[in-house]
């Protein structure tokens, strides 16, 4: 399992403009991420180069425009479909919402 | 495989959700509530009875300025006579409510969905996300939440006090209602008055246990 370098996650986010008190409420409880997407984050925290991940069809840029999340959120987000314990029902129902966009336009 | 080389994002860091309600200090609903969470694995029993008027997505970036509006609003408010209906059950959550009456219910609801919507920015919380495709909603409800975050609002608003829902397999509706309506007996047709709002501004959670507050206050109407 991959754990985030809070500490450079933080200044990265501050440089990006967010709020201390958003940022920290993101990091506090930030999951331990599965490895192979736990890869896709450290290489973006280390050299900005984002690498897409897909799994089961969903794909981290597609979450990231589907729920306006940022990569870490979003990454944050797909460790849940990741989850070997999803039932079958759960990890349906969170394939579907995550291919649809938050604002029904 | 797609890379950028110093790809910067702007997305959401967090999920926030703005909620409104009044808190219902009433023994007989605090002993329906203990008997349903003893018994009966209801999934709110951390959660004081309350009458809830909003419940608003929006992002942490709009609080301050949603805080100094709403809280301006409620200190014009003067505290208002509610009358306990009867015990009602929503099969879609195997919850327990008691429905409550006052005219002036639905329109603390309406003024403040409409006050706190102004900073949802089209925010909708990822619990309901996940539901709209399964058949959740009504035409009219996911009318409602892409309009204003959430779907129990105006027509679909029903003033109520959840008294909880039920966890544990093979249980007897008919046989429960039975019972809290024994439990809950002295309440009927019964008024309180409502003389304080509880604002509560916290993370979307899938499960309202695993919900962290970010900041909350209770204002007593006078």
């Amino acid at each position: 399992m991959y754990l985030i370098d809070k500490t450079k996650a933080k200044n990265i986010l501050i440089s990006e403009g967010y709020q201390e008190q958003d940022i920290n409420l993101l990091l506090e409880d930030y999951p331990e991420l599965y490895d192979d997407l736990g890869s896709v984050i450290d290489i973006w925290l280390n050299t900005k180069n984002f690498v897409d991940f897909t799994y089961e069809g969903i794909s981290l840029s597609q979450i990231m425009n589907t729920r306006g999340e940022h990569i870490i959120t979003a990454a944050k987000t797909m460790n849940r479909l990741l989850n070997p314990n999803l039932s079958p029902e759960e990890k349906t129902r969170l394939i579907n919402s995550l291919s649809h966009s938050v604002t029904f336009s | 495989m797609i890379q950028n080389a110093g790809t910067t994002f702007y997305g959401k860091l967090t999920h926030t959700v703005f909620s409104v309600d009044s808190i219902i200090d009433n023994a007989i609903i605090i002993s329906a509530k203990r008997f349903m969470n003893e018994k009966f694995g209801n999934k709110y029993s951390h959660i004081p009875p309350h009458l809830s008027y909003a419940l608003v997505p929006f992002p942490i970036n709009n609080l301050e300025k949603a805080k100094i509006e709403i809280i301006s609003y409620i200190k014009k408010l003067r505290p208002y006579t509610v009358e306990f209906s009867e015990l009602k059950y929503g099969e879609r959550n195997n919850i327990f409510f008691i429905e409550v009456l006052s005219n002036e219910i639905p329109r603390l609801h309406q003024e403040i969905t409409n006050l706190l919507n102004v900073y949802r920015d089209d925010s909708i919380r990822t619990k309901d996300l996940e539901r709209v495709d399964s058949g959740y909603f009504t035409e009219q409800e996911l009318m409602y939440l892409k309009k204003y975050g959430y779907s129990r609002v105006f027509d679909c608003y029903k003033p109520h006090i959840s008294i909880g829902n039920f966890t544990v397999p093979d249980v007897d509706v008919n046989e429960l209602t039975e019972t809290l309506k024994q439990l809950l007996s002295g309440l009927y047709n019964k008024r309180t008055i409502v003389n304080n709002i509880h604002v509560s501004f916290h993370t979307d959670a899938d499960n309202q246990s695993d919900m962290k507050v970010i900041w909350e206050d209770t204002i007593l109407l006078k």
